[in-house]
């Protein structure tokens, strides 16, 4: 009882003392005194760092299959060879060779595949430029939304915009379900719920607020009001797809 | 002399004296009956103020937003004592000679020649070409300038001991001291909004400055140059992931037509699709960054760097004109000090002309256009880039009866012999020098001189070999030098030893006597004894960058002071015996 007693004055004390310290120290950036600086290694006790915020998303083939499922349609849906090159092309070029920015380091397929830049030999490739480069765990940056988004709108841009196009609405319009079926001439604005369709079919087991499908569904009215069916569905798409969330693991 | 208190120890002993924060939380949460897995409310709250009185000592020595990095890595240990190792800085400094410490010729003798020079009030015993002149930029009237000029607002560092003898693992170090903990550059970006530095980090591709890099939490490096001299263009590498097509900047000018409703509908969609993890936030403002980008027209990012590589590039050039050895160095056949192991024995009768009108430090164009475009538009706050040996020099040398024309000296001087090397590594000196104060300039024309730490570093200076035939690796003898608007006042801070090898005792080493920067001790985190090393090189460059170390119980030998800037925790660099 009496160690008890101690320990509570003794804590008492300790928390004047840093009121006292609190109030004694000057000149400090408000910035940093809201945001603690991580610490590099164990604190004085020899414990755990600070706790710091590392946002997990998912790597170049992560980013690539879901933009290929969304915009990159097949020979047997239908589409051209060179319409599917060119989306391909694109997905590629923006997304999959890009290991030090979209993550996952270079195997020995990737060598001749994805990650041969410039003509370096694969030893170099391996080495040097990805297993250096390449983030363990990768990170929000606004490169990789550059190049997400670049992706994004190319496809939705190019001269086989029409086939990304086509088969991104075949799977979430109501009535032009399969690729074939998509004719532009008849398309009208995504309704309600195939804005439903494209939210979670990009955001896969989440249920959209009415909040956010009102306001996706404002915006889009907005833009097919001056632009017409087929620009308000690749906006949807882009509003989807912009805010990056879906990358997060 | 007066030990001066280092803040941050002061304050650590202040709470070490009251409780430690932990065991303190861990005893009040029991208090208040949550046990030892958890905090109690109270527990929090306090934990919260505890944080804040961490947090303020750490402020009180990092007041700020941190600083810009540019960081500029002369490959291969750069013989510093030419620029920013000063051997006998302070008037009546202990020195002993040795040849290949030589920056001069007099009297057909290679000799090592300081200059006072005073700048802001500070006069400096430095090697001579300091008080010579450094050529200024076309653009700014051409002509030449003071390299005092360049003194005012620069701060010199030296004595760190490397913990090898090794290029590659004391150029990592420099830059990522710990293995547990990340790089400089990384603690940098760790400490910043993505919003504020789009391409947090860049670094040169070179392999050793590539791998210095690492941060662990928003980023990491993301973006290279190539190694070029003017065959590619690193600044549309870097800057070609937000090169957007006409097609995509057509969808682009619709969406943003829509940009309330957009921004509207876009916080919405986040909201439900944000993820109970933390740090969703940074992939939002990744997103401005991006698209910011896709619409920032910088021009033609060709004639953008042309014109930026054409300046440094003419810089370096016009360093080859000017006189820089205080007489001339001639007839050398007569020298005993004219050949090197590698080289052979120089032919070339007067070796100021072994510069030429088109001599160049290799890739320092390129990295000196880069890293001014990304700070000075904001794009990145830390730059590490990286230069190599002297290029475009000529000369001839004759090794084994074979005649070779010879056209680069590179750093790692092992055998290259003090004739040939005193003209070249003044000339690099001198390059590094120019090219630095006209970043100064530039980054002053945009407000962000004050704001942006220019280091220059190598993986070690040189310790030389008294027959004058070359210089081998320093590496305990570690050094940089910060150029900054924060830097008021110019300083040579750490102490070196007198004559490292000179004990008899090892005559293997009798070769390197001389005066040539070993790191000395250091009244220094309460002990008279305290040797640098790249722990302490490191927290000293943090505390410049306002930015935590990675080697934080290493402290810093620099302080931030509101007052007067970037300035010595220590006294004047010393001399000592040993």
């Amino acid at each position: 009882m009496t160690s008890k007693i101690l320990q509570i004055c003794k804590t008492l004390f300790v928390l004047q003392l840093l009121v006292v310290l609190n109030a004694c120290q000057t000149n400090v950036s408000s910035d940093i005194a809201a945001t603690p600086p991580s610490t590099s290694g164990p604190d004085e006790s020899g414990g755990d760092p600070e706790p710091i915020t590392i946002v997990r998303l998912a790597d170049r083939y992560y980013v690539a299959s879901a933009l290929s499922q969304i915009f990159l349609p097949s020979l047997a849906d239908g589409a051209s060879a060179p319409d599917i090159e060119n989306l391909q092309s694109t997905i590629d070029s923006n997304i999959k060779i890009q290991y030090g920015d979209m993550g996952s380091s270079c195997d020995y397929f990737d060598t001749t595949n994805y990650c041969g830049v410039g003509g370096q030999s694969p030893l170099f490739t391996i080495i040097e430029s990805a297993n250096v480069s390449a983030p363990a765990l990768s990170q929000p940056t606004s490169l990789r939304a550059a190049y997400t988004l670049r992706a994004v709108y190319t496809m939705l841009s190019s001269s086989a915009a029409d086939a990304a196009l086509r088969k991104a609405i075949s799977l979430t319009s109501s009535s032009m379900t399969t690729y074939a079926t998509v004719n532009f001439a008849t398309l009208n604005p995504p309704t309600l719920t195939e804005l439903q369709r494209v939210f979670q079919l990009v955001y896969p087991g989440v249920t959209p607020s009415a909040s956010s499908l009102t306001k996706s569904y404002a915006f889009i009215n907005a833009v097919a009001a001056s632009y017409g069916a087929k620009d308000s569905w690749k906006m949807a798409f882009i509003l989807m797809l912009s805010t990056l969330l879906w990358q997060q693991l | 002399m007066k030990k001066i208190p280092h803040p941050i120890l002061e304050s650590r002993k202040v709470l070490e004296k009251t409780l430690h924060r932990r065991k303190f939380l861990k005893s009040f949460a029991g208090w208040g009956g949550a046990g030892m897995m958890g905090y109690s409310a109270a527990a929090s709250a306090l934990h919260m103020m505890v944080h804040g009185a961490f947090s303020k000592i750490y402020a009180n020595s990092i007041s700020s937003e941190p600083r810009n990095l540019f960081e500029l890595y002369l490959q291969g240990g750069f013989p510093a004592q030419f620029l920013y190792l000063p051997l006998r800085p302070n008037a009546g400094d202990l020195y002993v000679h040795n040849t290949n410490n030589s920056n001069n010729w007099v009297s057909g003798a290679p000799v090592y020649t300081t200059a006072p020079v005073t700048a802001a009030g500070v006069t400096l015993h430095l090697p001579f070409i300091w008080a010579q002149t450094i050529p200024r930029a076309a653009s700014r009237g051409g002509g030449f300038v003071p390299m005092s000029n360049l003194l005012t607002n620069t701060m010199m560092a030296r004595g760190f001991w490397n913990p090898f003898d090794s290029h590659e693992i004391g150029s990592i170090q420099i830059s990522r001291p710990s293995v547990t903990a990340p790089s400089i550059a990384g603690m940098l970006i760790d400490q910043i909004d993505g919003s504020r530095s789009p391409i947090p980090a860049v670094a040169g591709e070179h392999d050793l400055a590539g791998a210095t890099f690492y941060s662990r939490t928003k980023a990491r490096k993301v973006a290279r140059y190539r190694r070029s001299d003017n065959f590619l263009n690193p600044i549309a590498t870097i800057m070609d992931p937000f090169r957007a097509n006409a097609g995509m900047l057509g969808l682009l000018d619709k969406k943003d037509q829509f940009s309330a409703l957009f921004n509207d509908a876009l916080s919405a969609v986040a909201q439900d699709a944000r993820r109970l993890d933390p740090g969703s936030e940074s992939i939002l403002s990744s997103l401005s960054g991006a698209e910011a980008l896709f619409r920032r027209n910088f021009g033609n990012l060709t004639d953008v760097y042309n014109s930026l590589y054409a300046k440094y590039m003419g810089l370096m050039n016009a360093c080859s004109v000017q006189a820089y050895l205080s007489s001339a160095i001639s007839p050398i056949a007569s020298s005993p000090y004219r050949s090197g192991e590698t080289l052979g024995v120089i032919a070339t009768t007067d070796l100021r002309t072994i510069v030429q009108p088109n001599s160049h430090i290799g890739y320092m164009a390129s990295a000196f256009a880069l890293g001014e475009f990304l700070i000075t538009n904001n794009l990145s706050k830390a730059v590490t880039v990286y230069a190599e040996g002297t290029n475009g020099l000529q000369f001839t040398a004759v090794r084994d009866g074979v005649t070779t024309i010879h056209q680069g000296i590179p750093n790692d001087q092992h055998g290259y012999g003090v004739a040939a090397t005193i003209p070249s590594n003044n000339f690099y000196a001198r390059c590094v020098a120019a090219c630095t104060y006209e970043m100064s300039l530039a980054l002053k024309d945009v407000n962000l001189f004050d704001s942006t730490v220019m280091k220059v570093g190598s993986d070690f200076p040189r310790s030389p070999s008294n027959d004058g035939s070359g210089s081998d690796h320093a590496w305990s003898a570690n050094g940089f030098m910060l150029t900054s608007g924060a830097i008021k006042k110019p300083s040579v801070i750490g102490n070196i030893a007198r004559s490292p090898y000179a004990a008899p005792s090892n005559p293997a080493l009798r070769s390197y006597i001389g005066t040539w920067g070993e790191g000395s001790t250091h009244n220094h985190e309460g002990s008279n004894g305290t040797y640098l090393n790249l722990g302490h090189y490191a927290s000293s460059i943090c505390t410049a960058l306002n930015i935590p170390s990675p080697t934080p119980n290493f402290l810093s030998i620099i302080q931030d002071s509101p007052t007067e800037g970037l300035v010595p925790l220590l006294g004047p660099g010393q001399t000592r015996n040993t």
